[in-house]
């Protein structure tokens, strides 16, 4: 039998990352103006992966506790710069419309997921109340 | 990742915006100011923007594992510097600041450039009110999970 909070973690993660990647559009929307500053995106698989896998195990051995932990390994898989972008004179690479866009798709996103999530709840919730 | 940390960037970024309306403000009041303290017309002044960087023991904690990945502090201004372009000539002898050939020098401040910057600023500050606005929907959002 699959466990009882196992959606309820892969919404939690999703959540997460969308909370994450609105950080990082404000981000490039606040240095809209500022010279040389390279718009950033988050990688959803890459993000996905290693919050799986960081509860999952794959650690690596450490003979103490004060080694460095094997997901200190720079990854920079989970935060792209995004080259799709064309670069203005003063080396900036954000397109405000594009940022908006990403805003809203993913503000919209993490409705929909916090919805889903709210309804497996009560899903929950009908089945300890036996359906009352 | 803290809960208002998307909500400080937005608005270190329009604490910049702003920053920058004041010194298009300036510049417009001053177009026709022959003289300042320093004896020289009023130079145009411009407002350069940075990334603000996220502190030392942010880097460490997450180079050593400890945040999943790098916060953001938004932007900040890191300078106000003065446009060393020349000033505007103009032949004025009746004009108190005329110099011995009657040419006075007027400030470098272009109305029009100044206006468009000012536009630009204003719509900076909306796209950042627009994205604290998200920002506030998806926290007033998380409050309602489970309801």
């Amino acid at each position: 039998m699959i466990n009882m909070f196992d959606k309820i973690d892969l919404y939690k993660k999703a959540l997460d990352w969308a909370w994450k990647r609105n950080e990082i559009i404000s981000n490039n929307i606040a240095n809209a103006d500022t010279p040389g500053y390279k718009a950033k995106d988050l990688n959803f698989e890459a993000y996905l992966q290693r919050s799986l896998n960081q509860e999952e195990g794959l650690q690596l051995f450490t003979t103490n506790e004060r080694h460095i932990k094997e997901s200190s390994s720079p990854d920079n898989s989970i935060e792209v710069l995004d080259s799709s972008l064309q670069m203005r004179l003063d080396q900036n690479t954000v397109d405000i419309e594009q940022e908006m866009g990403k805003l809203l798709q993913n503000s919209l996103y993490f409705d929909g997921v916090s919805l889903q999530l709210s309804r497996e709840i009560n899903k929950w919730k009908t089945v300890i109340k036996e359906g009352r | 990742m803290g809960m208002f940390d998307a909500i400080n960037i937005s608005s270190s970024a329009l604490t910049a915006q702003r920053v920058r309306m004041d010194v298009i403000a300036q510049n417009i009041a001053n177009a026709n100011t022959t003289k300042t303290e320093n004896g020289q017309p009023y130079r145009r002044k411009v407002v350069v923007f940075e990334e603000r960087r996220q502190s030392f023991a942010e880097i460490l904690s997450q180079k050593i594992g400890q945040a999943q990945a790098s916060s953001y502090g938004g932007v900040r201004v890191k300078a106000i510097l003065e446009d060393p372009s020349p000033f505007k000539k103009v032949y004025d002898p009746t004009h108190p600041d005329a110099d011995q050939n009657g040419y006075v020098n007027y400030p470098n401040v272009d109305i029009v450039t100044e206006m468009v910057n000012m536009i630009e600023a204003s719509r900076s500050y909306e796209a950042n009110v627009t994205a604290l606005n998200i920002t506030k929907s998806m926290i007033t959002r998380t409050f309602e999970i489970g309801k």
